[in-house]
């Protein structure tokens, strides 16, 4: 919006003991000095039918604008499971009132399980890429009990792409990022596109022990390319000092371009228990 | 044209066959006619927990004599999926498909989401010997659409017209009923060339005779220049034997796209022995020379077992 940074988020409400339902959000931020100008907002998306790919919340909601100027969101919905904690997959749903209320053309996913993604579809990003529409992804690799006999998920990040946004289809099993570490895992792809090329910020942990070990948990990771393809990892570039409220872990970034400054957001401890965080990346 | 059914009776129950992994029930017929006998896949039902778990395996009949039994396999033919995968929790139905010197199995996977008792999605496995498959992806590919929100299942694999079809079963609602959650789902259709990309029609295919009828094992068979389907359907509530049971229904298409429906011209009776007294599920359709047969399912969804019918062409009456 041309006054203002909205930034949608999602919060989670406690719905019973050990269970959480997360719903999406907008703030408004000052484009001066990026300073909060408005209450948090709860967005109004359709309640989810019996059986839905997002009975037990999304998250999280990634917006982007449609080529239009429309805003798209491709949310994250989430079902919990027997055998396994949650099956996830993405959504599409539309707005015309810059995020306050959204639609959606059909009551299911619009990315899913398939073929060699067997499981957990999530964590949309979404960008135009030439005349090409790009949309990075994570997909499930496996389940793996932990020492304790707990199953942990594993999954990469993809990208699929078209010439158009309604023919993109997942299901390659691709991880097109370089992994830095035995059985990494890679969530929360956001895509920018920037001189000419396509720049990718992400974050990794590893399998087990991430939720009480900072040395485990969520690290910023970054990535380029110039065909959506193939991509050369760099994490150097998005090194952010730890301060207080994220010393244990860099999670979940995205970012965008303010007056010639590409800002980071992202959350820090506690998977955004400690609140959002904003970076200027020197360039 | 219409049908006229001639029972020949049960022909297998899970009491037949002793191994453990049976269980119960013989449930979803799906028949594969070879060289030397009639093998019929079916998906079996034991109980795991609160649970119902179905694993696919067959039997297979003399070619001579659809009732005897000439042949069964000692353990599953498919097993279940990964932890985390669509269909961690067993496999049912499986329907396979003979083409050349292979055998493909399309199948419904199962999970347990906590909202509602389960959820279905289809995935493809391939077998050199139809004895034991192994998957051609971890993950289904028939699953989720944005049209499509949940229960991709009871799929029939076949071949006709230069493509590869699925006609499948899509979940509409769950509808609560003082008992339990039921779905309400309709046959639907998909197609392709490779079995790996698939083409839905996108629309169902066989009007509904109430508002939450659901149908089930849409077989298609190709018989004097067109194609038929037989079906199952019921109610939403009291269907386990009572009012709203699986009978089986009956449509007619010339090209596999519109489909017209006149139960009336199967009429396929419940009864009049015990163990399909309450209702007739789960056709599958097969030819043995110039003779054609259905395999079903009686009372319990394949609690009393499989049976078999001649399925013959009543002459019109002018």
């Amino acid at each position: 919006m041309p006054d203002r940074v909205r930034i949608f988020f999602t919060s989670r409400r406690v719905q019973a003991p050990n269970f959480r339902i997360s719903e999406p959000f907008f703030v408004d931020l000052s484009i001066d000095d990026l300073s909060v100008i408005s209450e948090p907002v709860k967005v109004r998306v359709p309640n989810p039918q019996l059986g839905s790919y997002r009975i037990h919340g999304i998250f999280p909601f990634s917006v982007a604008k449609s080529r239009d100027g429309s805003l798209v969101a491709l949310p994250t919905g989430w079902r919990r499971q027997r055998g396994v904690d949650v099956e996830t997959a993405i959504g599409q749903m539309h707005s015309l009132d810059f995020g306050e209320s959204w639609f959606e053309t059909g009551p299911g996913p619009r990315f899913s399980a398939l073929k060699n993604e067997p499981h957990l579809v999530c964590d949309a990003s979404y960008v135009q890429f030439g005349s090409e529409q790009i949309l990075a992804y994570t997909f499930g690799v496996d389940w793996k009990k932990s020492l304790e006999g707990n199953p942990e998920r594993r999954y990469l990040i993809s990208v699929a792409k078209n010439k158009y946004f309604d023919l993109i289809a997942n299901g390659s099993g691709t991880a097109v990022v370089p992994q830095v570490m035995e059985d990494e895992v890679q969530a929360h792809p956001h895509l920018l596109q920037r001189n000419g090329r396509l720049e990718m910020v992400f974050c990794y942990r590893r399998r087990f022990d991430f939720r009480e070990n900072a040395k485990s948990s969520y690290k910023l990771g970054f990535a380029t390319s110039e065909d959506a393809i193939n991509w050369i990892r760099n994490d150097d570039l998005i090194s952010i000092p730890r301060s207080v409220g994220d010393e244990e872990m860099q999670a979940y970034p995205s970012q965008f371009e303010l007056n010639g400054k590409v800002i980071v957001l992202y959350n820090g401890d506690k998977f955004g228990g400690s609140g959002i965080f904003a970076a200027v990346k020197e360039c | 044209m219409a049908f006229r059914i001639e029972k020949m009776g049960l022909v297998a129950s899970a009491a037949d066959f002793n191994p453990g992994w049976i269980g119960s029930h013989l449930q979803a017929p799906n028949v594969v006619v070879l060289e030397d006998r009639i093998r019929i896949y079916f998906t079996t039902r034991t109980r795991d927990g609160v649970f119902f778990h179905s694993r696919p395996g067959f039997f297979d009949l003399a070619l001579g004599d659809p009732t005897k039994i000439i042949g069964f396999s000692e353990k599953p033919c498919l097993d279940d999926g990964e932890l985390g995968n669509f269909d961690m929790f067993g496999i049912y139905p499986a329907s396979v498909l003979k083409i050349d010197s292979f055998f493909i199995m399309a199948y419904g996977g199962w999970t347990r989401p906590q909202d509602v008792g389960f959820d279905v999605s289809i995935g493809l496995a391939r077998s050199s010997s139809g004895d034991h498959f192994v998957r051609d992806f971890p993950g289904p590919v028939l699953g989720k659409t944005m049209e499509e929100p949940f229960i991709q299942s009871s799929p029939k694999l076949r071949f006709y017209e230069g493509l590869f079809r699925i006609f499948y079963i899509s979940g509409k609602s769950w509808v609560e009923s003082p008992q339990r959650q039921e779905p309400s789902y309709r046959i639907r259709a998909s197609c392709s060339e490779d079995l790996v990309s698939w083409t839905r029609h996108g629309k169902d295919l066989i009007p509904a005779l109430t508002p939450n009828e659901s149908q089930a094992s849409p077989d298609v068979f190709f018989f004097q220049g067109k194609y038929h389907m037989l079906f199952c359907f019921r109610g939403a509530n009291d269907y386990l034997g009572g009012r709203g049971s699986y009978r089986i229904g009956y449509a007619s298409s010339y090209d596999l796209v519109a489909w017209v429906r006149d139960d009336e011209k199967v009429n396929f009776p419940v009864g009049p022995d015990s163990w399909d007294s309450e209702m007739v599920a789960y056709p599958s359709v097969f030819q043995v020379g110039l003779s054609w047969f259905v395999a079903y399912v009686g009372n319990g969804v394949g609690e009393t077992g499989i049976g078999i019918a001649r399925l013959e062409v009543q002459r019109d009456v002018v």
